[in-house]
């Protein structure tokens, strides 16, 4: 594994006797990571801390190897960072070009170089036409990928997008995970997707760090969340599906028949080659076999539900659904890829 | 429509970052050349200041030329004495540092007027529309933020102030015999600058105090007129019924009695003397970028 991007050793945050953040403790790698957490979980104050635009009241950070806290490496570190806030920030009486020119020299380029950049940025997130058009004439779904553009202007390693794809419809929501997914996997980008939608976090990044109440609640490889609960493998069956039933209920796997020749298995770990070795001891063959994963919404519910009974003991615990996410999970919009999740 | 052969592809900078000392620079220039594009606000402000500045330069041209025509005449006695009874009053009429002196109070109340109207939206808009995000997610200071505003205010209020008050020197150096006005009185180009420069700093830093005080820019507007109409009669009352020294807690007093004491023409018996002016708009400055600090660092944290 490579070095760090993220670094943070029990970070913290107050705000008089309010606890934004308690105590964050992550070694994040580089690589498209996802922040996923409701409203008010502390994801905006871990941005603005990983920004240096706070200071922390306890603990410290260090993203790309800068510490955001120190004036000099605060300043560094902004020229390896793009940041896409959540609300719509433009600047008035500008263009697109204008603005993404104005904030590349900002960030320290040439006047040459910050308006070829700009062009280059724009052509990248589809504003080409648009490009001179004033703000006031731009959709919701061009201004958030104006925003990126802005953010991608002097080509940072790290990204940190705060729920891009908020108030775009299916199309422009579709056109921004795609860009994101581009950036975090094919140009090798770190970015850090802030979201409270589990799909756009599940189809872009690799890892997700789940935060509620300003707590880590759990954290990895969205591949390894998934199936640290996805024990269960479906099979097919060609030949004797009762002699394979036989066979495994007597190693003790659990089973359930979900159709005429299909299986699912319940295994402590989910070993592939374990099951075709059984089938041929008993004469059939497996024609398929698929590992099940649980959705990463179950992982996130399940990690709040864990959060909030620590949190809490004794008393009755408050429903994920009550949650952002949780509603948004049971509405669909976490749950089904293509939905919009929009806001008014 | 696009191209089928256009390609979306990103493309890795290549370039260098700098780090460049004067990064508030680019704040600057973008924030000019935004405030530049209200052309109808620039013609209504600044037209009527080039109008005065044109017809002062003409003015002292005039004396200068006239002054010059009745010295090279031959005359008799009684001609001379009335000669020089005219020349005399006419030089007090027509005294260059007292015209400047009337000049940059008129054209005071000009860039006050101009600051105002292009300056007043800096912080508060920047707050509105959110920019603030995009400014302090970039490798700028508070201060470098401060800055950048601070001089596109100041440019404003230059124009109307610094501008005009060096062409009419220039137009009187360049008129006066033999360079007369530069040779002799060359201070008063130095009086005019760092006058314009007191006006600058002190209007600019009203306007912005107000603008990061405010949520939207017509209240930033408000309030800087509003103060500057009620302080008036206020220290004019308090001055007039406690103590002269009252008359300080209005802005204006303060910079006309110090455009003054700049020129040299305080009186020892004005209303208001240059010490407790100059302790006023010391003071002022002080708490004005103080509240401005504080707001700045706020307006930092909420992005």
């Amino acid at each position: 594994m490579s070095a760090a991007i993220i670094v943070l050793e029990g970070l913290e945050k107050r705000y008089g006797s309010i606890r934004a953040l308690e105590g964050l403790t992550l070694e994040l790698p580089p690589g498209p990571t996802g922040l996923l957490g409701p409203n008010g979980a502390g994801k905006s104050t871990l941005i603005k801390l990983l920004l240096g635009q706070l200071e922390p009241s306890g603990g410290r950070a260090r993203i790309a190897g800068f510490d955001p806290t120190q004036r000099g490496q605060r300043l560094a570190l902004r020229r390896r960072v793009g940041y896409m806030p959540e609300s719509d920030c433009l600047i008035p009486r500008m263009n697109g070009v204008e603005i993404v020119t104005a904030l590349g020299r900002l960030t320290g380029m040439n006047a040459r170089d910050a308006i070829t950049r700009a062009h280059e940025v724009l052509d990248y997130v589809g504003l080409e036409e648009a490009r001179y058009r004033g703000l006031d004439e731009y959709s919701t779904g061009m201004k958030q990928r104006l925003k990126l553009a802005q953010a991608l202007v002097h080509d940072p390693e790290l990204l940190l997008l705060d729920e891009p794809t908020n108030g775009l419809d299916p199309k422009g929501r579709k056109h921004m995970l795609e860009l994101v997914h581009d950036l975090g996997r094919a140009q090798g980008k770190s970015l850090l997707l802030c979201s409270h939608l589990l799909p756009d976090v599940e189809r872009t990044c690799e890892r997700v760090v789940m935060i509620d109440k300003g707590r880590i609640r759990s954290e990895g490889s969205i591949e390894e969340l998934t199936r640290s609960e996805g024990n269960w493998v479906e099979v097919e069956v060609d030949g004797d599906l009762a002699a394979f039933q036989r066979r495994l209920g007597a190693e003790g796997f659990e089973l359930e028949a979900i159709g005429p020749q299909r299986l699912r298995v319940l295994m402590l770990e989910p070993d592939g080659d374990r099951l075709f070795e059984l089938a041929g001891s008993c004469g059939t063959i497996l024609s398929e076999l698929t590992i099940e994963r649980s959705s990463l919404e179950d992982v996130f519910l399940e990690a709040l539900s864990a959060g909030n009974a620590r949190l809490q003991p004794g008393s009755s615990l408050s429903s994920p659904e009550d949650t952002e996410i949780g509603r948004s999970g049971r509405n669909g919009a976490g749950l089904e890829p293509g939905a919009p999740g929009e806001k008014p | 429509m696009k191209a089928e052969t256009h390609l979306e592809v990103y493309r890795r900078f290549q370039g260098e970052l700098r780090d460049d000392p004067l990064r508030f620079w680019p704040l600057t220039a973008t924030g000019l050349r935004t405030a530049l594009k209200q052309r109808r606000a620039l013609l209504v402000l600044y037209l009527p200041a080039l109008i005065v500045t044109v017809i002062l330069c003409f003015v002292v041209y005039i004396k200068f030329t006239a002054m010059d025509a009745l010295q090279g005449k031959k005359l008799d006695f009684e001609e001379q004495l009335v000669r020089g009874m005219v020349l005399a009053q006419a030089e007090q009429m027509l005294s260059v540092v007292n015209i400047i002196l009337q000049f940059s109070k008129g054209m005071g109340s000009f860039a006050l007027l101009a600051v105002t109207w292009f300056a007043s939206g800096l912080f508060c808009e920047d707050k509105k529309a959110g920019a603030h995000q995009l400014y302090f997610a970039r490798p700028i200071t508070r201060l470098d933020y401060f800055l950048g505003k601070f001089l596109i205010a100041s440019f404003f209020a230059l124009c109307a102030m610094l501008v005009p008050l060096l062409a009419v020197c220039i137009v009187a150096s360049v008129t006066s015999p033999e360079w007369s006005f530069l040779k002799q009185e060359w201070d008063v180009f130095l009086r005019v600058i760092a006058f314009s420069l007191l006006w600058t700093i002190v209007t600019c830093s009203l306007v912005l105090l107000a603008s990061s005080l405010a949520s939207r820019r017509s209240f930033a507007l408000l309030g800087v007129f509003g103060f500057v109409m009620l302080s008036v009669p206020v220290a004019g009352l308090l001055g007039d019924f406690v103590d002269h020294d009252f008359y300080a807690l209005a802005l204006l007093a303060d910079l006309d009695a110090l455009a003054q004491h700049v020129f040299g023409k305080l009186a020892p018996d004005a209303k208001l003397a240059a010490g407790p002016a100059w302790t006023a708009v010391t003071a002022f400055l002080l708490f004005s970028w103080t509240v401005i600090g504080l707001r700045l660092r706020r307006l930092e944290v909420v992005a």
